[in-house]
């Protein structure tokens, strides 16, 4: 059996947000409790907005609740500030080789990390050849943020962009509050350099993150045409450009490489090693335009137009800058500490600010950048235990640079001093080649490619020997 | 030349708070605000006076490059004027929110005849301005449904509905309203509406709990035609883009100089109550530190107050959330610092207390700013 109060309903004020409940009435108004909705006189107002009736509509609950339990404190700022905390600015490979060897040294060092990003951890090279190896998106982040961070004990504080740093106070000023250090470790990286082109198409895109690579894939994919239909244009023919060229062609994607000067690669390659290079790349598809000025970029029927400066024109649903890396130094450089291409570090990998360190592709050492993965955690290596109290020096390593472009993979130990020297080819083979730099009878260098760019760490252990005198034959 | 400038060496800038340019606004708020805070909070007492005379000092044209002297949007210097107001009453803090936002409107508009007209009254506080972006701005959020509806007549609109609740009104008060036509091409459009027109009317608000004297009242539409010279942007989108990062900013000034005035008072409290005060949380250096670091982070961003990117809009309203958490951590610690003395009716402590929560409630609130920045850092 039901009873008439079972029934009573309820009623929202649209503007307000008011309940009316019929139990309950509204006495102070004159209508006592039990009264019904439609039998509230006309001239009945809302009590805390004066609307009339008419503004009220059945009041149904909602059922949902938050997305997530940790909603609510997913962007508060820490809590039991640690003045003598590790403070690293950035999540990418190097921060995290650095956490990672931060916390084997000591287990219970408070460490932050700060990100614009998620902090999803991912390695940076494997955006390159992802088509090549059919890596799925989802796959290419390797760990969690999160997850990394309670693995390693590390405080992450992610989506958030670093505003200043008051070297007075030691903070770092970000818009979650300020985080106290007693150490700052920016690794920050680098960006890529961009060139603001003529013409009304948009800008380019570039492949610096795993966000970036995110929206590459939404671009290729946008059309919703094959591969084969969705012509892609990279300017730029240097080491992402080249590795991306590659990995897109052989996803089936018509590639054109746009390059000003005369080989891929030539300001890291000797000569004959370029050829190749840029052989193996037109042979996987890739159309190689070099010597090429771009005129202008013009929004196009479908895609991009691009003009070159010769006359001829380049058609693309896609287009990519790969112009090479800058530092990203803005922070550092607002607060007053000492950059160059990059963040200034001495050997202990400190800034000119005793307290704040610099590591990877965004730290200048010894008057150049070296944005390379041996070189992050060499640093990594040594800065954790200069951090730790034990002051090391970092010394740079070869410097090998791999160059992971599928269809003739590359090893290149670019010599110091190219000017001190020559390139002598000590071995050539169908399937590969082998060059060496000899500057004063020692070997200062070495290009390996193919089947024989596995000789490198073996060319790496003789860097700095005697070269013998046989069969030097000059490459070009 | 040996004076060094500290900010250079460090990169921030000065973050010891309101600059020697208020000292002429404090002295104001000295004379002909601080003796009537009370009234304002517990009366309902509105500060028209002062308002008008802040207004004559410049205290609500900073952020307005048309209307200042140096002919820059100095929103950072438009913050600090509302802290200073702020630190000693926040319904005053707020009205001048409201002052500020009804002028940036027109300031960031396309109609002539509101730049012409209106603004240059709003800027000096000869006429004043108030905001009701407060349904719209949780219509973007997916949180309610837009209130207002328009139709197309001749040479303009006519709008009716009704807002609940909206602050800084009088009988010729200025406000930025939202509404959704209903014509051929349903859209959003946001015009400035001025009490006085024809169709348009104020009803009395529940009392609240705080804030008072801030003038708040229902507006009823009953058909009021809104010219097309007042229409402040359409399409709607872009503009809303342009202003809301220093729509959000600007409020700072509230929070900011809310904690400002609690810090004040812990440390009058601790003059006595030192020796057993040490035992609470949150202590004058934390909150001073707090304080300092958040005043950074806020006029950092407000360099850039036209960059309408997302990543931006995100930062800002983290800084707002930071702003609302921290407020209530400083006006819960100044009451516990002053205790049975701060809980008099008539106490700043308490008084605080109240107003931090507003500073925690009023769009965007706290629960709205998490749903945002959880919806932006989705992907």
């Amino acid at each position: 059996m039901t009873t008439e109060t079972d029934d009573y309903k309820r009623y929202i004020c649209k503007v307000c947000g008011y309940i009316y409940d019929e139990a309950k009435g509204d006495p102070d108004s004159g209508l006592a409790p039990g009264t019904r909705f439609e039998d509230i006189p006309d001239d009945w107002y809302c009590p805390d907005c004066n609307v009339t009736k008419a503004d009220f509509s059945p009041f149904e609950p909602r059922a949902e609740s938050t997305d997530a339990v940790s909603a609510a404190s997913a962007w508060s700022g820490p809590r039991g500030d640690d003045p003598d905390a590790v403070v690293i600015v950035g999540a990418g490979m190097s921060g995290w080789a650095l956490a990672e060897r931060l916390r084997e040294q000591d287990p219970r060092r408070t460490i932050r990390m700060i990100t614009a990003d998620s902090g999803d951890y991912y390695t940076k090279p494997r955006l390159s050849n992802a088509f090549g190896r059919e890596t799925a998106l989802d796959e290419l982040v390797e760990e969690g943020g999160q997850q990394r961070a309670g693995r390693l004990g590390v405080e992450l504080m992610p989506f958030l962009r670093v505003l200043g740093i008051d070297r007075d106070r030691q903070r770092v000023i970000t818009a979650r509050g300020g985080i106290p250090y007693g150490q700052l470790v920016l690794a920050t990286g680098a960006r890529p350099r961009r060139i603001d082109f003529p013409g009304d198409a948009a800008a380019p895109l570039s492949v610096n993150t795993l966000d970036d690579y995110c929206l590459l894939r939404e671009a290729l994919e946008a059309p919703g045409k094959s591969p084969a239909e969705t012509p892609v244009a990279i300017i730029g023919a240097g080491l992402v450009g080249c590795e991306l060229a590659d990995d897109l062609a052989r996803g089936g994607f018509p590639v054109a490489l746009i390059e000003c000067a005369e080989q891929p690669l030539a300001g890291l390659l000797p000569s004959p090693m370029s050829q190749d290079l840029a052989a193996a790349l037109e042979k996987s598809g890739v159309d190689l335009r070099l010597g090429a000025n771009i005129a202008r970029l013009n929004q196009g029927e479908w895609g991009t137009t691009i003009e070159l400066q010769d006359g001829e024109s380049v058609q693309a649903e896609v287009v990519l800058s790969a112009l090479g890396l800058e530092g990203q130094n803005d922070i550092a450089r607002a607060a007053g500490l000492d950059c160059g291409l990059g963040i200034r570090v001495n050997a202990q990998l400190a800034t000119s600010d005793a307290s704040i360190f610099a590591l990877g592709d965004g730290c200048e050492f010894a008057g150049r950048l070296r944005p390379y993965v041996e070189t992050l955690r060499d640093q990594a290596a040594v800065l954790a235990r200069t951090l730790g109290g034990e002051v090391t020096e970092y010394v740079p390593g070869s410097g090998t640079v791999q160059v992971k472009t599928a269809s003739l993979p590359l090893n290149v130990c670019p010599p110091r001093d190219v000017t001190r020297g020559t390139w002598v080819e000590t071995e050539s083979t169908p399937s590969g080649r082998q060059l060496e730099f000899h500057a004063d009878g020692v070997l200062a260098g070495f290009a390996v490619s193919g089947s024989l760019a596995r000789r490198a760490a073996e060319l790496e252990a003789r860097l700095g020997q005697p070269v013998g005198a046989e069969r030097p034959r000059m490459a070009s | 030349m040996l004076q060094t400038r500290t900010d250079e060496q460090t990169g921030v800038s000065p973050a010891a708070g309101p600059a020697d340019a208020d000292a002429p606004l404090k002295a104001l708020v000295e004379r002909a605000l601080a003796p009537l805070t009370a009234r304002i909070d517990r009366e309902g007492v509105y500060p028209e006076n002062f308002l008008r005379e802040a207004g004559r000092l410049g205290a609500f044209n900073r952020h307005l490059a048309s209307q200042n002297a140096t002919g820059t949007t100095d929103l950072a210097g438009a913050i600090r004027a509302t802290e200073v107001i702020s630190a000693e009453c926040m319904t005053t803090g707020f009205v001048a929110w409201c002052q500020n936002a009804c002028a940036w409107y027109a300031e960031n508009s396309d109609s002539d005849v509101l730049k012409r007209e209106a603004l240059p009254k709003l800027a000096n506080a000869e006429a004043l301005g108030a905001t009701a972006l407060s349904n719209p701005m949780k219509w973007f959020a997916n949180i309610e449904e837009l209130k207002l509806n328009a139709e197309r007549v001749d040479g303009g609109y006519i709008v009716s509905g009704a807002l609940p609740w909206v602050s800084n009104l009088g009988e010729d008060h200025y406000f930025g309203a939202i509404f959704r036509t209903t014509d051929a091409n349903p859209r959003p459009l946001m015009a400035l509406i001025n009490c006085a027109d024809p169709g348009f009317s104020l009803t009395a608000c529940p009392e609240f709990t705080a804030l008072e004297g801030s003038r708040t009242f229902g507006c009823h539409f009953d058909r009021v035609f809104v010219p097309d010279a007042h229409i402040l942007a359409d399409p709607l989108p872009e503009y809303i883009r342009r202003i809301r990062p220093g729509f959000v900013l600007l409020q700072m000034g509230m929070g900011l100089g809310l904690i400002d005035g609690c810090i004040e008072t812990m440390r009058e409290s601790n003059e006595t109550l030192a020796h057993v005060n040490g035992y609470l949380d949150d202590q004058v250096g934390e909150l001073e530190e707090a304080l300092a670091d958040a005043r950074s982070a806020c006029y950092a961003l407000s360099e850039t107050p036209f960059d309408d990117s997302e990543r931006f809009f995100a930062d800002v309203l983290q800084m707002r959330l930071t702003g609302s958490e921290l407020s209530l951590r400083a006006s819960q610690s100044a009451l516990l610092h002053c205790g049975a003395r701060g809980y008099k009716a008539d106490a700043a402590a308490q008084r605080k207390l109240r107003e931090s929560y507003f500073v925690a409630i009023v769009t965007p609130a706290i629960k709205h700013l998490r749903k945002e920045l959880a919806r932006i850092h989705a992907h």
